[in-house]
């Protein structure tokens, strides 16, 4: 039985592959530390106190934490740029991506379930819904949505 | 929050500050604030007609915040209700409101920090950069 990261590698070259054999088309990031990069900042979100936010903010859900490195641990390799790691007041998490005003953002508001928001209003684009931490191939679908057209 | 009655409504003339109270909620190759900074279902805000200056806000927190200002009105028209209502921790500060996220579920949440976040580059209300060291 295929994993869920051996599914979305195998999607993406195979996406790749529709093309022209001839044409290498541009659709990932090449960052061999994206996974540990990020597990760093989960692990730094993971050691915030009480109060973090000056605000009366509890500690990150450790089950949140172990769910997000989960989610990254099952990404595919080098498609995508680092995303911003970013702790919330109720004690939840959210990965961001920004770049001149396309937004990507994945909440965590449980273990199992992310909240995502879709923003690009010059192209249109204002979208918000949830889908079940399980689901790769939708986070991927979302973060090949921001990846299009951007460049750092 | 409290368990109080709703305090009365801020008038919708009135500006609200809001401190960046930590470099995750700021996204400093933008230049502006992240909308993990309004996403709770209630967060603390000054109004500045009477807290007069960022500096009366900016005191009660770590130094390096920053502070960003939007219009009430604005913020309503987005969804948001904001309220007159002590800090429990601050209870000297009369300039305290709490600004209500009234969609706690659902669609609906996300897009209107994100909204609140546009309304405050929009108006020149990023009025202090955070500088955490």
């Amino acid at each position: 039985m295929a994993t869920a990261t051996q599914s979305s590698r195998e999607r993406l070259t195979q996406s790749t592959r529709g093309r022209s054999s001839e044409t290498w088309l541009p659709v990932g990031h090449y960052d061999p530390e994206f996974m540990i990069g990020v597990s760093v900042e989960l692990d730094r979100l993971s050691l915030l106190q009480n109060n973090w936010d000056s605000y009366g903010a509890p500690p990150i859900d450790p089950g949140i934490i172990a769910a997000a490195r989960k989610f990254v641990e099952a990404l595919p390799e080098n498609f995508a740029y680092r995303p911003r790691v970013v702790p919330m007041s109720p004690g939840n998490l959210q990965f961001e991506w920004h770049h001149q005003g396309k937004v990507l953002e994945l909440e965590f508001e449980t273990p199992k379930l992310i909240h995502f928001l879709q923003w690009y209003p010059q192209a249109g684009v204002e979208e918000e819904e949830t889908f079940p931490a399980s689901d790769i191939e939708r986070a991927v679908d979302l973060i090949q949505w921001f990846m299009s057209g951007t460049t750092v | 929050m409290s368990d109080a009655s709703p305090g009365l409504e801020v008038d919708q003339v009135d500006d609200l500050f809001r401190c960046i109270t930590t470099p995750d909620w700021w996204v400093a190759e933008e230049g502006r604030p992240s909308s993990a900074a309004f996403k709770q279902p209630n967060f603390s805000a000054d109004m500045a007609s009477v807290a007069k200056t960022p500096e009366h806000t900016l005191q009660r927190f770590p130094g390096g915040c920053g502070l960003v200002s939007f219009n009430y009105g604005t913020a309503k028209d987005i969804g948001f209700i904001a309220r007159r209502e002590p800090d429990p921790e601050h209870p000297e500060n009369l300039a305290h409101a709490n600004v209500y996220n009234l969609v706690t579920s659902g669609n609906g949440r996300k897009k209107m920090a994100q909204k609140l976040v546009e309304a405050v580059v929009a108006s020149g209300g990023i009025l202090v950069r955070p500088s955490f060291v």
